[in-house]
């Protein structure tokens, strides 16, 4: 890297810098290099470029020297990541080792992370729904967190923003929940989502089966092209990158597209120390960044910080930027920073059988299922719980697999395709209430490789999430039963915090700077030319795939930005 | 035993080659010992599991469970994926069958006819008895070696074919009596 090796102010000056390069970092280094200004984007781990650096992409199942599992040594050592359903052979090089950046669970955690350029883009699960009223005036109806600074209509024109540029496939539904986006054409429910989706109207006021909304190509417009994606080919092998850009990842669309403006300057292998704070200034003035394989520490300057260093990271580098003026971290007047972390319950599965409809079932392959948008506690409070859950619903026939008898018997068993009965299957996707007790701090001696504190992580479920995950469980059961599906089985997997990969908060929005760390802007109420837009920003969690409303608060949060000149 | 029985196997192969005393896996190419990491596994092991294989998925005008080495891959995935009590449970359960297999037949199990072996399958086969060390081993073994099969790259090309690329999705086909083909 030659600004690496340069010492001059000039080389290490830029308009922006962007910490991380993930969902968000991506759309901040698009939106300011097509806005014009010199960017510098600052990515932890290694480049990963879009085709060029998917090596599994295009192999087949018997090309995985284990089928796709992975080997014992490795799950053992790794005990955390392991439990990601996406820790596979196709795509384990693009998840963090327990041991690479060890971090301390006060309470059980499970910290799922990418690092390289990219970030967790590259194997998200691409669920894409925006946010309505509903969700931003929870907080201040039911009486927890502090008052969203925003509501949808800030948000509206930037999702649609957002919308047109990722390419987002979904029905115009109409449901007040569930705001009406961008939307490329959706792909099929299945029959058996039919007759629930059927069911559950003749039954229910406010329960509407919708096909999930997501970040694939069904139909690329010439924005799509011009980034250089396509037509999404449902292969459903997303997490290992996908040769047609058929999803949306930062590297086939945000970064390629900020690297065409000649604006971006990506410099991988940097870990970002902390926040740089001048006090005669009253503002940052950069970032300091430690090479991770010199372990060389370099300073960088900028009018402006954006930290999208993804949720938690994120916690961590204002924590640890501290100064005279900020002894407990950047922005940090009242000792939020950090507290009231919250994240998606995931815990309650339901399974069953469907017996009818055996005449039909599905062909080719689907990248996504239907989704049933929160129903809980919507228009008021009606439950002994807080807030509520949505619901994913799939419904699929596998091939049945005799192998019955030995020699050629079993041969000619094996070949045989006969289909199971549909099988049916959900999972609960629950808001959980932030609290202070939710929070991560600094360990007060262990340091990482690189000589920055490890997180301390204490963040648990309470008798909110319980009384969910138990009203998820009646609630399907019941309308399983309604639906006559048979063989339903229940369970909760007990999973800890941060496998549900929606870690969010530590560093919430909010109208008042004596309650919340940012305001209306995304902007540190007390150093207002450092934005953050990732997870870390959100005040509440609300139930939706959250991805889409980082981007589109990205979006806003720049635009902020530059339209008042660098602050 | 075992060493002495592989000389014996190799002057009999050296004499009369292509007899029918000889067990097939012997001729096959990849018998050329394993490679692996965390079990060891003797050249008899070896050679009992690729004839039970080939025992339970023959080759027809069609590979059979050796010819997509699915023997070997059962080994890989038993070194490298499987806990440490199951594999000691597997290979103890493979000499049990051995062993088992020679008290009736007096022979081994590598070295009998094919309709030795099936007639001694068939039994696991039929047999109810879930406590059985070589019925759990035969249940077991069996459930690898077609996981193994029909994750073969034949299989998944000419059998029931994978499609990597399906570019499309409908949600709702009829059911077709599609022809069945031969493994």
């Amino acid at each position: 890297m030659s600004e690496n090796s340069s010492s001059s102010n000039g080389k290490r000056s830029f308009d922006a810098i962007v910490i991380g390069s993930g969902m968000s970092g991506g759309w901040a280094a698009k939106e300011f290099t097509e806005k014009g200004w010199n960017t510098l984007v600052l990515e932890r781990g290694r480049d990963v470029q879009h085709l060029k650096d998917y090596p599994t992409t295009n192999k087949f199942p018997w090309e995985f020297e284990h089928r796709g599992q992975m080997p014992l040594e490795i799950t053992q050592a790794n005990p955390v990541i392991s439990r990601c359903y996406a820790f596979k052979e196709d795509a384990a090089h693009f998840f963090v080792k327990d041991q690479e950046h060890p971090y301390q669970q006060e309470l059980p955690f499970d910290w799922i992370r990418g690092y390289q350029v990219g970030g967790k883009s590259i194997m998200w699960a691409r669920q894409t729904q925006r946010w309505s009223d509903f969700d931003f005036e929870g907080p201040a109806r039911d009486g927890f967190a502090v008052d969203w600074p925003i509501r949808y209509k800030d948000l509206a024109p930037w999702y649609s923003h957002v919308e047109k540029f990722v390419g987002i496939s979904g029905n115009k539904d109409g449901l007040s929940i569930l705001p009406d986006g961008e939307f490329l054409p959706a792909l099929e429910l299945t029959c058996v989502d039919h007759y629930f989706k059927e069911v559950l109207q003749k039954n229910y006021q406010n329960r509407h089966l919708i096909y999930g909304r997501c970040a694939h190509l069904t139909a690329p417009t010439a924005l799509h092209l011009e980034q250089g994606r396509g037509q999404c080919q449902k292969r459903n092998l997303c997490q290992r990158g996908c040769p047609f850009g058929g999803y949306f990842n930062s590297n086939s669309s945000t970064i390629p597209w900020a690297a065409k403006t000649g604006k971006m300057t990506l410099r991988p292998f940097s870990i970002v120390h902390s926040i740089i704070y001048d006090e005669q200034k009253g503002k940052a003035t950069g970032v300091r960044v430690i090479d991770s394989h010199t372990k060389e520490m370099v300073e960088y300057f900028a009018k402006i910080i954006f930290v999208n260093a993804g949720a938690l990271n994120t916690n961590l580098i204002l924590l640890n930027s501290t100064s005279s003026r900020f002894p407990q971290g950047l922005g940090n007047d009242h000792g939020l920073l950090g507290k009231f972390l919250a994240f998606h319950n995931y815990r309650a599965r339901i399974n069953a059988t469907h017996e009818g409809h055996l005449e039909s079932t599905t062909d080719g392959r689907s990248h996504t299922s239907a989704y049933l948008p929160r129903f809980r506690n919507v228009e008021k409070q009606e439950t002994d719980f807080l807030r509520g859950y949505a619901a994913g619903f799939s419904s699929y026939r596998s091939v049945k697999r005799n192998t019955q008898g030995l020699g050629l018997a079993l041969k000619q068993h094996l070949a045989e395709k006969e289909l199971e009965p549909w099988q049916v299957g959900s999972h609960m996707m629950g808001e959980t209430i932030p609290k202070d007790t939710n929070q991560v701090s600094l360990h007060s001696s262990l340091k990482d490789e690189w000589g920055i504190p490890q997180l301390n992580i204490r963040v648990g479920y309470d008798d909110n999430d319980e009384k969910m995950v138990k009203d998820y469980l009646e609630q399907m059961s019941d309308m399983f039963q309604k639906a006559g599906f048979t063989n339903i089985k229940t369970s909760d997997s007990k999973q800890a915090p941060g496998l549900d990969i929606h870690e969010m908060g530590g560093v919430r929005m909010g109208k008042d700077p004596k309650t919340s760390l940012l305001n209306e802007y995304n902007q540190l109420h007390a150093c207002k030319n450092v934005y953050v837009t990732d997870g870390a920003c959100m005040t509440s969690t609300s139930t939706q795939n959250p991805s889409l409303t980082y981007m589109a608060l990205t979006a806003r949060a720049v635009d902020h930005a530059v339209r008042n000149g660098g602050i | 035993m075992p060493t002495s029985r592989r000389q014996v196997l190799k002057q009999i192969l050296f004499v009369s080659a292509g007899s029918t005393l000889i067990p097939s896996c012997l001729l096959l190419p990849q018998n050329k010992g394993l490679q692996l990491k965390h079990i060891s596994v003797n050249a008899d092991q070896e050679m009992i599991f690729a004839a039970f294989a080939d025992t339970l998925i023959p080759k027809t005008d069609s590979p059979g469970a050796l010819e997509v080495h699915a023997d070997l891959f059962v080994w890989k995935m038993l070194d490298d994926c499987t806990p440490k009590k199951e594999q000691e449970k597997f290979l103890k359960g493979l000499n049990a069958f051995s062993a088992a297999f020679q008290k009736q037949q007096k022979q081994f199990f590598s070295n009998a006819g094919i309709p030795e072996r099936l007639a001694f399958l068939e039994e696991l086969e039929d047999s109810k008895d879930n406590e059985n060390p070589v019925v759990i081993f035969y249940t077991r073994a069996k459930q690898r070696l077609i996981q193994a099969y029909t994750g073969s790259e034949f299989f998944l090309t000419k059998v029931q074919v994978y499609e990597q690329i399906p570019s499309r999705f409908h949600g709702c086909v009829p059911v077709t009596n599609q022809p069945i083909k031969t493994a």
